[in-house]
């Protein structure tokens, strides 16, 4: 078929070009005549004409733009970017190298294009960026380096990983059904390796997970989301994470702003899990409408793959998959490992959990409103910022005029006082919100500080300020979740507002609010003694407190807060002086607070914090009964009132974070009776719901130091009874897991003493895991990174009871395992010393069954020294 | 005429009249001019930025070419530059492809990407290569127009045609470089 002639065509498309539309085609029929081709040519153009629009502009500007863009060439750090791998709304990412490294390693280089993250962010993120980078896994490329460009962007280096996403190579190799269950469980490894330490991916999609040639899969970018996340809300209130969601990988409590945790990722895995099965996306939404995909993503359940897949894909798998996306996290995969293990059972032919949970699953609305929350937070954040200014002016104001400046004053504390009241306490019930309310306190601390070096004499300034360190004080340390974990520094803030309250008292030294402030400041700084174990410095401050709210006059004494006060500190000398090896003293103590705080819940009901209080002396009650005089039946009442009290309380406020870390501490000390009790059975659902619950709260706010350490202990503990019901694989991935977070939180917090203590027992159980299983080696290296740690402890506090238990304990395990070696000399030596620790001031608290049993080892191991 | 003391023009005049040395020297200087006004076309990047790439490039060659040279010279050295922007475009989205077709990390951070869909210049570039063999003229003018940025008055000078024709001819040479490449897309799809 011959072509047209060009120019035939060129003046029949520039005439019918003029014409409209309806009269083109009949231009064209009386022109073309029965030449076809040419008619076809001509209206094709004018197709092109009509459809082309700007393509022409927009695809020379997208080159452009591309090509304007590429930073290659250039230095990032120490890196050397190479080409630019790709780019998307937030930045670019570089394939580069370290310019200075003898043997040249590929990384990837991520470049965040706009600078939300403002100056002092970079500093908070580093804590995060640590976390991250301290993920150490096959199937995770690792975060290895930070920091921001010379014009101040910030940067992170990842490993580069040469892959295809996991999709695509199950596409391309065409892989069986099987294969691509064994690829998602390794997967499913990587990621509840990464939850073990406490952090959620919150964006798992196919193109976020690559395979290498050699079939192993990687995950990029894992807690990327939340680093950049986080610095934003701080920073910007005009994003929000979900708007930058893949919406086809969006989870319902990512729409719906409801908090992100480990079973965010679950949801996640069962979107891939769909994916691999059927080849195409669970949820399709090209086309539709922000608020009709958010609804279909909170409400609406996907096609089983068995519906959707090309191959057949069994019933089992769609229970599978349908599980890990149920709209309601809580009735997930407990965790991406009963996930794997479910898949596992599949692939062994056994039957799957899955189906057992199906029948009675029923979708529940799931509302939350975190969401407007944080645009709150980042509204008030600024308010914050203006505040400060005000605080500045008024300052200089003083200067100049004593009238006006009173004037401001006035005005800057009320600012003052809304920041640490009103802004502080709405921020305190979110999860995540730690480094916000830090930085938040921190400011009006500054400006109060500035403005009382110019005015020292106001009582209503060294009020205020001294409220601002209290408030500090206890973000930085004190019992409670949302904490950042430094005592040397929260020790430092209570003091100094305990001696600007002592100092306004003198003015006026019987006036009852004043001594009320005076005594809760010296409970504050007695916590934080307590907490950090210096329980011999805690007592005394809480017995001074006491004595304090003892002398108020009776008219005051009466009121509710003051008794309320008062048995809270008696319970909290109680815990201390148990702790101490004075039981009796504490019982005593612990009953006089039950009795006033029962009084003062039947006089008023629905006082929240008196309801707490009381639950946390029932609490405090039965862990005397059950750690210091072994009365487990008794400790179990005790601890099942606190229980219900508890449950009641997070039921009643589920948005409370603080009732759930109460919860978990009364389940856990439920978990610790039973375990005493020598009855791991009873132990264990306890110890699994406590570690459960403490996991999400570390997994909603990473920078909370309590939390984490939270969950190490629970993680220990948990390992303890699974370790006493033979599962030893997990029991020991819980007490190494628990090492680690111990050692990060050592790092970040080296003066805290709680850490080495809980490290000490964590390594101590390890070890003698690791020795009854026959890994003598490793088992006695953890036994003994546990003494020294324990020496070192004592060194410090060589009363301390709880010190020497558990140092002893450790030295029996040492001996024991130097005694079936034979090596009797060193078993006696270390029997002996296991005994020298019990028998110290406070010996007769200790059965004296125990004694007599080293007592035993030591004879034995003469018997056999002398026979030798 | 011509300054000898001005490199760049004398360069471009080079490639002009077939140097292609004279290319290779004019490609490192021009990419770092490029570089410095990207980096202000990206500062000021953000909601509401209109200033288009193409104006960087066309304020690129303002800078690089000597004021003096008299207009019809200048314009004749935009039409140079608009050949040379097609070039760099071009070799950039065939390294980047490259460096796709080797595997490697996609991009993610945060932010959804779509996927990577091949670079549409390289089509483009294919496309006026045929256009080219068929009607010259009119590849000119889609070059001097979107790689160069020159308006048409500017066409009109460079080609000694009249205005009216650059806009005749740009429909046409739209209209068929759109066709041709939907074609080309259908013939790709069939092939695989």
């Amino acid at each position: 078929m011959t072509q047209p002639a060009w120019e035939v065509v060129e003046g029949l498309f520039h005439t019918a070009v003029t014409l409209p539309q309806e009269a083109q085609s009949q231009f064209l029929e009386e022109h073309c005549g029965s030449d076809v081709v040419l008619r076809k040519r001509v209206k094709s153009l004018l197709d092109a004409h009509r459809q082309g629009g700007d393509f022409l502009e927009t695809t020379v500007h997208e080159a452009a733009a591309t090509a304007l863009r590429d930073r290659s060439g250039q230095m990032v750090g120490p890196y050397r970017l190479l080409a630019e791998l790709g780019h998307g709304g937030m930045g670019q990412v570089y394939l580069a190298e370290r310019a200075d490294d003898q043997y040249s390693q590929k990384v990837a280089v991520k470049i965040v294009k706009h600078d939300l993250l403002g100056p002092g962010v970079h500093q908070r993120s580093r804590a995060e960026r640590q976390i991250l980078a301290n993920l150490k896994h096959p199937g995770i490329a690792r975060l290895l380096d930070g920091g921001a460009t010379e014009s101040g962007l910030p940067y992170l280096v990842m490993e580069y990983v040469d892959g295809v996403s996991i999709d695509q190579y199950c596409r391309e190799k065409l892989l069986s059904i099987q294969e691509r269950l064994k690829i998602f469980q390794s997967v499913c490894a990587a990621v509840a390796y990464a939850h073990r330490n406490l952090v959620v991916h919150r964006d798992l999609k196919p193109g976020n997970i690559l395979v290498a040639t050699d079939g192993s899969p990687r995950l990029l970018d894992f807690g990327i989301a939340k680093l950049l996340d986080a610095s934003q809300i701080e920073e910007s209130a005009t994003r929000t994470s979900d708007q930058m969601m893949t919406p086809e990988y969006a989870s319902p409590e990512q729409v719906s702003g409801g908090p992100i945790t480990t079973a965010t990722d679950v949801y996640a895995l069962g979107l891939l899990l769909h994916e691999l099965l059927t080849g195409s996306r669970a949820f399709d939404f090209k086309s539709k409408a922000a608020s009709e995909r958010e609804r279909i993503i909170r409400e609406v359940d996907p096609c089983p793959p068995s519906a959707t897949s090309l191959q057949r894909v069994d019933k089992d798998l769609d229970h599978i998959v349908m599980k890990a996306l149920r709209k309601e996290p809580a009735q997930r995969y407990h965790s991406a490992e009963y996930l794997s293990d479910d898949v596992g059972r599949f692939l062994d032919g056994l039957p799957v959990q899955a189906r057992s949970g199906a029948l009675g699953y029923r979708a529940a609305k799931f509302v939350r409103r975190r969401r407007i929350a944080l645009s709150i937070a980042a509204v008030l954040a600024l308010t914050v910022g203006t505040s400060g200014s005000m605080l500045w002016i008024a300052d200089r104001r003083a200067a100049y005029s004593r009238e006006q400046s009173q004037e401001r004053l006035e005005a800057a504390l009320a600012m003052a006082n809304s920041a640490l009241f009103d802004v502080h306490d709405s921020l305190a019930k979110m999860p995540g919100s730690t480094r916000i309310r830090a930085l938040i306190v921190e400011r009006t601390v500054q400006s109060l500080s500035e403005l009382q070096r110019t005015d020292s004499s106001d009582p209503a300034l060294s009020t205020g300020l001294a409220a601002a360190y209290e408030k500090l004080s206890d973000i930085q340390f004190r019992d409670g979740p949302g904490n950042l974990g430094a005592g040397k520094a929260a020790e430092a803030s209570a003091t100094l507002a305990l001696h600007l309250r002592q100092s306004i008292l003198k003015a006026d030294p019987s006036n009852a609010e004043r001594l009320g402030a005076v005594a809760a400041d010296q409970v504050r700084l007695a916590d934080i003694h307590r907490l950090t174990r210096m329980g011999a410095i805690a007592a005394r401050e809480y017995r001074e407190a006491i004595a304090v709210y003892e002398a108020l006059p009776a008219t005051v004494a009466t009121a509710k807060d003051f008794r309320g006060s008062l048995a809270d500190a008696r319970r909290a000398l109680a815990t201390t002086i148990a702790a101490e090896g004075d039981a009796n003293g504490a019982l005593v103590q612990i009953h006089l607070a039950l009795d006033s705080l029962r009084k003062i819940v039947s006089e008023f009901p629905r006082d929240v914090d008196a309801r707490r209080g009381l639950e946390r002396a029932w609490q405090t009650l039965g862990d005397i009964q059950s750690s210091y005089l072994n009365e487990y039946a008794e400790a179990s009442k005790s601890l099942t009132e606190a229980l219900s009290i508890a449950r009641a309380l997070v039921v009643e406020f589920p948005g409370q974070n603080a009732y759930r870390t109460d919860l978990a501490s009364v389940l856990s000390t439920l978990g610790n009776t039973w375990s005493q009790a020598q009855d791991p059975g009873r132990a264990y659902p306890f110890y699994r719901e406590s570690w459960t619950l403490v996991r999400a709260l570390a997994v909603a706010d990473p920078a909370d130091a309590r939390t984490r350490r939270s969950v190490a202990i629970h993680s220990t503990n948990l390992g303890l009874v699974l370790d006493k019901r033979g599962e030893i694989a997990e029991a020991e991935q819980l007490f190494r897991d628990s090492i680690a977070l111990q050692l990060s939180l050592i790092e970040q917090n080296p003066e805290n003493r709680q850490h080495p203590y809980d490290l000490a027992f964590a390594r101590a159980s390890l070890g003698r895991l690791l020795v009854r299983t026959g890994r003598r080696t490793d088992g006695r290296h953890e036994l003994e990174k546990s003494a020294s740690l324990g020496q070192g402890l004592l060194k410090i506090d060589p009363e301390n009871l709880e010190y020497r238990l558990r140092l002893s304990r450790t030295y029996e395990s040492l001996a024991d395992e130097l005694r079936s070696r034979r090596v009797w000399e060193l078993a006696r030596t270390g029997y002996q010393q296991a005994i020298d620790l019990l028998r110290s001031r406070h010996g007769e608290t200790v059965p004296g069954v125990h004694v007599q049993k080293l007592a035993e080892r030591i004879a034995s191991c003469d018997r056999a020294l002398s026979g030798q | 005429m011509a300054q000898a003391d001005q490199p760049i023009t004398k360069l471009l005049l080079a490639w002009r009249g077939g140097d292609e040395a004279a290319l290779s020297a004019l490609m490192p200087i021009i990419y770092d001019q490029l570089r410095n006004l990207a980096q202000r076309y990206f500062q000021s990047e953000g909601p509401g930025n209109t200033m288009s790439p193409t104006a960087v490039v066309h304020e690129t060659y303002l800078r690089l070419i000597d004021a003096e040279v008299p207009w019809k010279d200048r314009a004749h050295l935009f039409a140079v530059s608009a050949r040379m922007m097609r070039r760099i475009l071009v070799d950039h989205a065939r390294t980047q492809r490259r460096l796709k077709r080797g595997g490697g990390q996609r991009i993610t951070l945060v932010d959804a990407m779509s996927p990577q869909r091949e670079p549409r210049i390289l089509e483009l570039d294919d496309s006026l290569m045929r256009l080219s063999a068929m009607d010259a003229r009119k590849a000119e003018i889609i070059e001097l127009v979107f790689f160069g940025g020159l308006t048409y008055a500017e066409v009109a000078t460079v080609l000694s045609i009249s205005e009216a024709t650059v806009h005749r001819n740009l429909i046409l040479a739209k209209a068929w470089i759109f066709d041709d490449m939907k074609t080309g897309d259908a013939t790709a799809t069939v092939d695989a």
